[in-house]
């Protein structure tokens, strides 16, 4: 009581305003970083989702049931034209939800591969596939399929 | 006491709390996040995955050889040709035993290629016999090296090995390595693939199926009449607690997968029932090469219009130099028939493993396995006197464990560069 109580403590008030000044200025650096972190993080979790989407299509279209394959990473031509002409029929073997996608092939031997799927919108992730590609009956090349994904609005 | 101290303390406590508190939270900023690490582990073994399938799927191009090149070139040679120097023969051998292959895909071209090497580890070095065909094993691994850099990029090296060993772990079959030794921390994807083989093989009039069902089959068949499985079966029966009984079944153990193996699993009149992993497997080569040599000589009439004499002629030309060479190599009796070749090649072969310090490996490697059965008998001795068939069956599959007659195993690691 006697410290409380003591006239000549005023002055100790105001001596306490810089250091509450500088822990104010310390929690708003703090908050700053945290919510900085934060979105960084997020960012990286949507980035991850979305890579984790295109993995996800790009196996299950390189599997022996898919629409487009003979066997396991092996894409034929045919069935590929075959898709082009009717998109519906991968839709309805392979549409995530909330997720959209396009499939390209790229390869030094092949260039009439045609791109199936729309053109990307907003934010989007591709990943690559190496797979065997089979123009006729016994002339299989390689190249790479290619898988984008993006969120659908 | 100094009671204006306790502000001062508090100060530190919050401080302290903070900075922890914000060094907890901030942490995974300032590190590499461990999802991504493990993330980029699975692609690269993904990477080794996929581009292994897709190396056996494709059609390689440019896959131009000649037939028995290498040994067509030390024949000129030795007739005083500098090959080297002649782009005529060069010419005229491609045109007369040249051969492309276009609709093969890369497996079926490597099972070709080891079905017809008959490579055998012999002492120290690894022989080749098959020279018929090493054009094509030279185009198939630059096609092969080719293909894996194209696919994988600059960013990892790889090692590409495929071998068929007809009994595993016993050096003798076929065997493709492309790229250099790979480190300890590689990827490594595994897979197999069908050897082109006739699906049976005739020896001594009878058919033996050489898929994995069908040799099964066949052990049991003859696996109850074979004296050295009868010894077994009597020594479980009459199990005695003593180190003779190790002693016998161990004995009887070796002699049957020697006989299942090498030389053959006769019954006790002598009869021959089963003759041997080793001699179908080089009957099966023998065929391959032979089938081989009938298509070269067909090529090679076809193109030369007979110059060189008739069909008949010309095989037995190559066949008669394939087997001097290899009766020379092995220490052959240099009048042995055809027929009994391969016989005396498998006990050639027997005779060094179970006398040659350089074989020591593979008499250790049967030990092994013997030793590792006769552990599981006797641990469950009390059992198996119970039900003999139990007894049977295992020992059918421990049978079946040493062989891969009709698959080769195909492997690629891959690591970053």
């Amino acid at each position: 009581m006697k410290f409380i109580g003591d006239r000549k403590g005023v002055a100790e008030e105001f001596t306490s305003l810089p250091a509450l000044v500088i822990v104010m200025i310390g929690f708003a650096i703090f908050f700053a970083m945290f919510a900085n972190v934060y979105m960084a993080h997020n960012e990286k979790l949507k980035a991850a989702e979305l890579a984790e989407a295109a993995h996800y299509i790009a196996l299950k279209l390189t599997n022996a049931e898919s629409p487009l394959t003979d066997a396991p990473l092996l894409i034929n031509k045919e069935k590929w034209d075959d898709v082009v002409k009717h998109e519906e029929i991968l839709r309805k073997y392979c549409k995530p939800s909330s997720y959209n996608y396009s499939i390209s092939i790229s390869s030094p031997f092949v260039s009439d591969f045609k791109m199936i799927g729309g053109k990307a919108k907003g934010d989007r992730m591709s990943v690559s596939m190496k797979v065997a590609i089979k123009l006729a009956d016994g002339d299989v090349k390689y190249g790479k399929l290619i898988v984008t994904v993006w969120r659908e609005k | 006491m100094n009671r204006k101290g306790i502000s001062a303390m508090h100060d530190a406590i919050l401080f302290i709390v903070m900075v922890s508190l914000s060094g907890a939270i901030l942490l995974p900023a300032f590190i590499n996040n461990p999802i991504t690490e493990s993330e980029m582990q699975r692609e690269r073994s993904e990477t080794a995955d996929e581009a292994l399938v897709v190396l056996l799927s494709i059609t390689p191009d440019e896959m131009e050889y000649i037939i028995g090149k290498d040994i067509i070139k030390d024949a000129l040679s030795t007739g005083g040709v500098d090959f080297s120097k002649s782009i005529f023969w060069e010419k005229i051998l491609s045109f007369a035993l040249g051969r492309t292959q276009y609709h093969k895909n890369c497996a079926e071209l490597i099972a070709e290629d080891l079905a017809s090497q008959f490579s055998i580890t012999w002492g120290s070095e690894n022989v080749r016999i098959n020279l018929l065909t090493s054009g094509l094993e030279r185009r198939l691994k630059e096609n092969i090296s080719h293909t894996l850099t194209d696919l994988l990029g600059k960013e990892y090296f790889f090692n590409f090995t495929a071998k068929w060993e007809p009994i595993i772990g016993i050096p003798f079959g076929g065997k493709i390595c492309v790229g250099e030794a790979p480190p300890q921390a590689a990827y490594v994807s595994k897979t197999f693939i069908s050897m082109p083989l006739n699906p049976v093989v005739i020896i001594g009039g009878k058919d033996y199926s050489i898929s994995k069902n069908g040799i099964k089959n066949c052990i049991e068949d003859w696996i109850s009449s074979v004296p050295a499985m009868k010894n077994i079966l009597d020594l479980i029966e009459n199990y005695e607690n003593n180190p003779k009984f190790r002693e016998d079944l161990t004995k009887n153990l070796e002699d049957l997968i020697y006989g299942f193996l090498f030389t053959g699993v006769t019954n006790s009149e002598g009869e021959i029932l089963f003759p041997g992993i080793m001699n179908l497997a080089l009957h099966i080569i023998i065929d391959n090469i032979s089938r081989m040599v009938n298509k070269m000589v067909d090529t090679f009439l076809g193109s030369l219009n007979s110059a060189f004499g008739d069909d008949a002629g010309v095989i037995n030309a190559i066949k008669n130099m394939l087997e001097e060479q290899i009766k020379s190599k092995f220490n052959l009796n240099k009048d042995l028939s055809t027929e009994k070749l391969s016989t005396a090649l498998t006990n050639k072969f027997v005779e060094e493993i179970k006398n040659n310090r350089n074989f020591e490996f593979i008499k250790n490697k049967i030990e092994e396995y013997v030793g590792q059965i006769v552990d599981y008998i006797i641990e469950n001795i009390e059992a198996l006197k119970k039900n003999v068939n139990e007894v049977k069956n295992k020992i059918d599959d421990w049978l079946l464990n040493r062989i891969s007659i009709s698959r080769a195993e195909v492997s690629l690691a891959i690591w970053e560069a």
